[in-house]
Order: C-alpha cells, then sequence, then structure tokens
C-alpha cells in the first residue's frame, strides 16, 4: 500500500496512533506526530512511497510532538524524539517539516552503520550510480534535483549508500530539500513538480521539499553500481568545469564526506578504496545547471564512468 | 640507526597493516589507530620492503640508490634513515628486536 492510498485521515491516525512507517530503501522510518499540518504534508511528499507496518521494526523512530504546557501557548515549540529519546530543546513550532526531515537525516546518519554513509546526492541512468558527495552549501541538492528531473533517476539527496557486502548503492529516497534560488530554479525546470511548502527563516534560508516521483519511489529496492563519483560546487557566475582527481585525494574528499567512515574503521577503508577503483572521480565547479548536466551526460556515457568490476 | 653495539636496527612492517594502492599513491591503513596514511613512492618502497623482510638503513638505502635520480643518490643514506624513522614514529614499521606488535 502506498502512502496516499490512506488518504490524509489516514496518515493522520497513523501518525497519532502507532505510527506512519515508510519504506526508503536501505531504511524504514517510523513517524508518530500529534501536530495538524503533517499529514497532509507527508501524503503529498511521500505519497509514493511503501507503508511499512507499524508497529514493527525500525531503523529509526522519530516523534514531533507539540509542548502542551500554557506557558508555551505565545511561543508554541515541539519536542523532536528519536526513538524514545529526547536527544534536543525544544524548537520552534512553525517549521514542523524541514524539523521532521532533519530529524530523521540525524537519525539515519547517526544509526545506519551496517553500510558505508557518504553526504552525497545520488542519481543513476540505467544501473550506473553517479555519486554527488559534498558539503553543505555546495550546490548539491540543487545538481542532484536537477539531474532527476532530466533523464536520472534519484537514489538520494543526502545520502550514498554504499552496501558493504559488495559496494552497491541502496536508494535511501526522501523528498528534496531544496534552498532559497533553488526552489524557483527547479519550479522552472519542471512546472509539475510537486513542491511542499516554503518555510522562511531555517537555519538554512528559505526551504522547500521536493517530492521523489512514483517510478522513483518505486524502485528504492533497486540498487546500482557506483560507476562515477562528482564533487560538485556551486559557483555563481561559473560556466561548468569537470576535472579528474587522483585517486588517493579522491579518498581523502570521500572520507571526510562520510558519515561514519570512522566507526567503520577498516570497512570503511576497503569500501572507499573499492568504490574508488571501480569508479572515475572528478570535481565539478558550476554555475550553469543546463552546462553542467550535459557535462555530466558525457562523463555518464563514457567509458570513465565505472569500469565492470573485476 | 645503530644500535648501542655498533650495530644496525633493522624493521618490519606490521603485519595486520592493510594497504591498497591508488594510483601512484600508496594509502595504509593503520589497525590500531585507524588513522589512514598517505604514503609516496620512496616511503611505499621502504614499507613494502619491510613487510618481505626485516630492513636496515644500509639495505633500504641501497635499494634507494637504484631508484633516486643522479643528483640525489649521493644522499640515499639520509633519505633511507629518514624514511625508517618517520615509518617508524608512525608505527607502521617496528624494530625487530620490539616485534611482539609486528
Amino acid at each position: 500500500m502506498l502512502v496516499h492510498e490512506l488518504g490524509v485521515d489516514g496518515v493522520a491516525a497513523r501518525l497519532r496512533g502507532d505510527g506512519l512507517g515508510i519504506d526508503l530503501g536501505a531504511a524504514a522510518v517510523c513517524i508518530r506526530s500529534d501536530i495538524d499540518e503533517l499529514p497532509s504534508l507527508l501524503s503529498r511528499l511521500y505519497g509514493d512511497f511503501d507503508v511499512a507496518a507499524a508497529p514493527g521494526l525500525f531503523d529509526v523512530t522519530v516523534q514531533l510532538k507539540v509542548e502542551r504546557a500554557w506557558w508555551r501557548r505565545l511561543r508554541p515549540q515541539v519536542n523532536l524524539w528519536l526513538d524514545g529519546e529526547r536527544e534536543f530543546e525544544p524548537f520552534p513550532r512553525d517549521t514542523p517539516l524541514p524539523l521532521l526531515e532533519w530529524g530523521i537525516n540525524y537519525g539515519l546518519a547517526s544509526r545506519l552503520s551496517c553500510h558505508l554513509l557518504l553526504h552525497a546526492g545520488v542519481v543513476a541512468r540505467g544501473d550506473k550510480a553517479l555519486v554527488l558527495p559534498a558539503m553543505p552549501g555546495s550546490g548539491k541538492s540543487t545538481l542532484t534535483a536537477y539531474l532527476s528531473r532530466r533523464g536520472y533517476r534519484l537514489l538520494s539527496d543526502e545520502f550514498g549508500v554504499i552496501r558493504l557486502d559488495d559496494r552497491l548503492v541502496l536508494p535511501l529516497l526522501r523528498p528534496v530539500a531544496l534552498k532559497n534560488a533553488s526552489i524557483d530554479v527547479l519550479r522552472a525546470a519542471d512546472p509539475a513538480l510537486t513542491l511542499g511548502p516554503s518555510y522562511p527563516r531555517t537555519r538554512k534560508g528559505t526551504v522547500a521539499h521536493m517530492a521523489p516521483s512514483a517510478s522513483d519511489a518505486r524502485a528504492v529496492h533497486q540498487p546500482a553500481r557506483p560507476a562515477a563519483i562528482v564533487f560538485p560546487q556551486y559557483v555563481p557566475g561559473a560556466g561548468a568545469e569537470l576535472r579528474p582527481l587522483e585517486p588517493a585525494r579522491t579518498f581523502g574528499r570521500l572520507a571526510v564526506n562520510s558519515f561514519n567512515y570512522d566507526v567503520l574503521g577498516p570497512q570503511g577503508f576497503e569500501a572507499l578504496c573499492d568504490v574508488i577503483e571501480t569508479t572515475s572521480a572528478h570535481s565539478l565547479v558550476y554555475g550553469d545547471l543546463a552546462a553542467a548536466v550535459s557535462h555530466i551526460d558525457a562523463l555518464m556515457a563514457g567509458p570513465a564512468a565505472g569500469a565492470e568490476p573485476t | 640507526m645503530p644500535d648501542a653495539d655498533g650495530t644496525e636496527d633493522h624493521y618490519v612492517a606490521r603485519a595486520d597493516l592493510r594497504w591498497r594502492e591508488l594510483g601512484d599513491d600508496l594509502l595504509v591503513f593503520h589497525p590500531v589507530s585507524w588513522d589512514v596514511h598517505l604514503l609516496n613512492a620512496a616511503a611505499g618502497m621502504v614499507l613494502e620492503a619491510c613487510s618481505r623482510a626485516p630492513q636496515s638503513s644500509p639495505s633500504m638505502a641501497q635499494l634507494l640508490v637504484d631508484w633516486l635520480a643522479d643528483d640525489l643518490r649521493a644522499d640515499a643514506d639520509g633519505l633511507a634513515r629518514s624514511l625508517l624513522v618517520d615509518l617508524s614514529e608512525l608505527g607502521l614499521i617496528v624494530p625487530v628486536s620490539q616485534r611482539a606488535g609486528a
């Protein structure tokens, strides 16, 4: 059953009851909340995802609960609970969706250590995955989202999930958090885009969430083979320039962009080396999305994109 | 590095290191610290030699002299000594006399 098939009332009932379980691919999350606007938002943004049965086993359980104390009525706040623990001070009530998404990210990044997790967007063409690791603010989400509207399958905007057993990239699909000018850029690129509301005044400026396509949501259990690694860096006014990276330098940059490389130790070391040996790695400085995409198209079509593992 | 009795100490690589050649570089994973060291070609050559058999500063200088450019050969002794000290300080090689952890 898909999330939208529950209807908004059905989603609301689950959020207030045992939880709304959602299958993201490499992980499943359970969401509980008493916030009034979340059911319709989740129906819209996660509508094409499979419902995971709750109660059940989840990688992360996130709960957003309105602070009911009478003195909070002037400045309403919500509490974020992760797996039954309240790890943070209350947050303002006015940005529930960014807070929920951030909470899920935090939970997955800190708990999903059965895989190597890179801070990266991932898209694929056929079975060949393009991994886009980057620090926040580098234009990773914009480029990832844009590629997903230009014929690439979206696997994740946030997590490059490398399965340790076979080094394949697993989808960990979520709505893409677009920020500031990217929101209009993507809206212009695809008027049919499903976008959540814009939230001004978040820590990262204005944030709006883009729903993945139905076909991407249906493919969350189809892994892809890492074929190319591109480290994007958005520079206003730049065209697009792709430069090859030395393997050892790629290792350092991937390790820095990993959520759990230091937790995995030798397994992380071997996995990173294997991925680097079977992919091509480049840095991409871009200011022009269309030019960046044509470089990436050429890279993914060429022989440099991923030698078959031997 | 001569011992007190004037003989050269010999070094071996830790047996539990993980290493991978990526391009022209050697990445070495230390199993205790979990640090990864990026070794240049000369350091990589010394480490690999130490993984095959115990090596001293003179034996390493002999190996390096065949590999170094003409103008650097005169300093092969100094380079070998320096590389052994560096690799030893990183815990990648150990003197044979302290081989228990290797």
